[in-house]
């Protein structure tokens, strides 16, 4: 018995041993790993600190440009992602094949791939094509090359070719915008790339992403304008017709919503024409259409008759003369001012009453007249319809116009400004003051973009003359179209309001103006009642020998315009009984 | 002592590997994020380059055409009614003739 106990005692004794020593060597074990791992960390091996370090990769997300919509939401210019292809030629297998490789893969010519790669000795990245097909870039992904890579890129698309190039302009190669609306709206165009940081194993696979390291792609915000592009390639259609076939120097149009003051169509057309080059020039159009400037906003023209609509609506509200009052009017050449300034009409109706004088466009009437009217009575009747000043359109380089300062304002200024002479508006700013006629008489607030919101659509502006006085001038420059200038511009489906204008070109380096050589517009609003649109057309320096007359060069093509796009917009025709009627009296 | 060190070292063991099980779940569900994300911005783009192949497809004279092609009478749509705009003066309430009736013409 006492044998068992010590031999239990000793197996006990020896087991405890044992386990002592396993504890001990675990314990050992793991202070030997801990020092290890110190080591490591503290003082770690060249070759093991390469080995060890963070794999960190980083990755750039393409975020979109925000696209260019038109009035409905029709795509004007957006992007989409195309891959560049790019080769390391210091990585590539094998540097005597790869220009094959590829030139088989993509289907190019190999010799020119590899002149591509010589031409830039030593250097890690050489472009071999800016803008792969997909099918390329799919072909090259599944080939693997080594030193073979695809580099993802924004690429900007404008859907409807040139239609609209003046107004939308274009990106640079950064997809930044270089003019236009892309320049324009910026901004909110403009897409902010994101970032991903993430943690990767030897073979590149993402191991970890840590949400902080992760900054989201922004894409730029879409930009709706207020441009219809069915009316823009109708107005671009038409007005290119008409430069040609009076072989001018150049043309603008606009369509404005008379509404809501939001341009519908925009267009300015440059004929390079010889003997017009000395006239302007627009060195950035020559480089691309969408690099010119916008003439509609930029350079501002002498209106001539087209002026005379305001001058008459406010002397006509300061009763300066009443619409019925018969005024001294010549019979025969010509009429000569207070001042002894001579005054010529293109014809000689003898004494008319203040309403004809605008229907027939007697530039003696208007003289008389603003004769009555005193300076800061005229003055003030240019600068409430806007002139002398930009509409705040935000369109780039925009003009305010000229309008002579009060220290210059002399009695010639007197009586040329109301015949639309020594004054120089836009397009723009006509078509904004015109449409006043068109409201109640309040100045619209001009858009480019599409209004989102009823308080955008209808902004407050001030009334620039009395609603009674709107609609008076709408009546009078309706029988323009009937009894006047206007009449080869009728239209058989709408009742038109407009007046012609024809002024002589100015000589680009001053002293005076051409004699033969002109600047033709019409400018016209409908339908009568209730108008929708207004139209403006300038032709400028067309040729005389195909005429020069505003209501016959430029009168049928705002008919035309106004024509297509009321019916284009669903507006009932109007003209019916009027029409024929005045058909009848012009036969 | 020996049953518990044996025990000791499998709960370590265990424990080791539910940690490294844990870890690679973690490192697949990473992976197939980076997958899920990429996919979507291939799809975005994929909807980008539609898009662009939509709006060049559908040019006014084609849609005009394919109207043309199709029997019945069509109409353009009318604007939605719109209340006329109003002056200031309206908006004061100084106007004599104020008009703000809804236009049904368009």
């Amino acid at each position: 018995m006492r044998h068992e106990d010590q031999l239990r005692s000793h197996q006990s004794d020896r087991a405890t041993a044992w386990t002592k020593l396993v504890v001990f060597a675990m314990i050992a074990g793991f202070g030997l790993l801990l020092v290890r791992v110190g080591q490591m960390k503290l003082r770690p091996d060249p070759q093991l600190a390469r080995a060890v370090s963070p794999r960190l990769s980083s990755l750039s997300e393409l975020a979109k440009r925000g696209d260019l919509l038109d009035a409905r939401h029709r795509v004007l210019a957006t992007s989409t992602v195309a891959y560049r292809l790019f080769v390391d030629p210091t990585v590539v297998s094998d540097a005597q094949t790869i220009a094959v490789d590829i030139a088989e893969v993509i289907d190019a010519d190999p010799v020119e791939i590899d002149q591509k790669i010589l031409a830039w000795p030593g250097r890690r990245y050489v472009v071999i094509d800016h803008e792969l097909d997909d099918w390329q870039a799919q072909a090259i992904r599944q080939a693997d090359l080594s030193g073979v890579g695809l580099q993802a890129h924004l690429v900007r698309h404008y859907p409807h070719g040139e239609t609209g190039a003046g107004v939308i302009g274009m990106v640079g190669f950064e997809q930044t915008g270089v003019g236009g609306m892309e320049h324009l709206f910026e901004a909110s165009l403009a897409p902010r790339d994101g970032r991903l940081t993430y943690l990767r194993d030897a073979n590149r696979r993402a191991l970890w992403i840590d949400p902080e390291a992760h900054r989201p792609a922004e894409d730029g915000r879409d930009v709706q304008l207020s441009i219809d592009l069915v009316i823009q390639q109708f107005i671009e259609q038409r007005l290119e017709e008409a430069v040609n076939e009076f072989n001018a120097g150049g043309g603008r149009a606009i369509v404005l919503d008379c509404r809501t003051g939001e341009i519908r169509a925009m267009c300015d057309i440059l004929n390079p024409r010889p003997d017009w080059d000395e006239i302007t020039t627009d060195p950035g159009r020559d480089i691309h259409r969408a690099l010119g400037r916008n003439r509609c906003v930029t350079d501002p023209y002498e209106p001539g008759s087209t002026f005379k609509p305001f001058v008459w609506a406010v002397a006509t509200e300061l009763s300066r003369a009443q619409p019925e009052e018969i005024l001294p009017t010549p019979s025969a050449p010509a009429y000569r001012t207070s001042q002894g300034r001579r005054i010529r009409d293109s014809h000689y109706h003898g004494p008319v009453s203040w309403r004809t004088v605008l229907i027939k466009s007697i530039n003696s009437g208007m003289a008389i007249v603003a004769e009555r009217m005193t300076t800061n009575e005229l003055q003030g009747a240019v600068a409430r319809f806007g002139f002398g000043r930009k509409t705040g359109c935000g369109l780039p380089g925009e003009s305010p116009g000229l309008v002579t300062n009060s220290a210059n304002w002399n009695h010639y200024t007197q009586t040329s400004v109301p015949v639309g002479h020594e004054i120089a508006v836009t397009p723009m700013q006509m078509v904004r003051a015109f449409s006043v006629f068109a409201r109640d008489g309040t100045l619209p607030a001009i858009r480019i973009t599409a209004a989102t919101t009823e308080d955008e659509t209808y902004p407050v502006r001030h009334q620039v003359i009395p609603p009674q006085i709107a609609k008076l001038v709408r009546e009078v420059l309706r029988d323009v179209m009937l009894h006047g200038t206007g009449r080869r511009a009728q239209s058989e489906r709408y009742r038109i309001f407009a007046k012609s204008g024809t002024a002589q070109l100015p000589k680009p380096q001053g002293g005076g103006y051409f004699e033969d050589r002109y600047v033709s517009s019409f400018i016209g609003g409908a339908p009568l009642d209730d108008p929708r649109i207004v139209v403006l057309c300038v032709i400028d320096d067309p040729d005389k020998s195909r005429g020069h007359y505003g209501g016959a060069i430029t009168g049928p093509v705002v008919r035309d315009i106004i024509d297509y796009t009321l019916t284009y917009l669903g507006v009932e025709p109007d003209a019916g009984d009027d029409h024929d009627a005045s058909m009848a009296a012009a036969d | 002592m020996f049953a518990k060190l044996l025990l000791i070292i499998l709960i370590t063991g265990a424990t080791a590997c539910i940690l490294l099980v844990n870890r690679q779940q973690r490192i697949e569900t990473a992976n197939e994020i980076a997958h899920i994300h990429r996919c979507l911005l291939e799809h975005d783009q994929a909807l980008w380059t539609m898009r662009n192949e939509v709006a060049a497809r559908c040019q006014p004279d084609e849609v005009r055409l394919a109207i043309a092609t199709l029997a019945g009478a069509w109409r353009p749509i009318p604007s939605p009614p719109r209340r006329d705009a109003r002056s200031a003066t309206q908006l004061a309430g100084g106007d004599p003739e104020p008009n703000n009736k809804l236009d049904l013409s368009g």
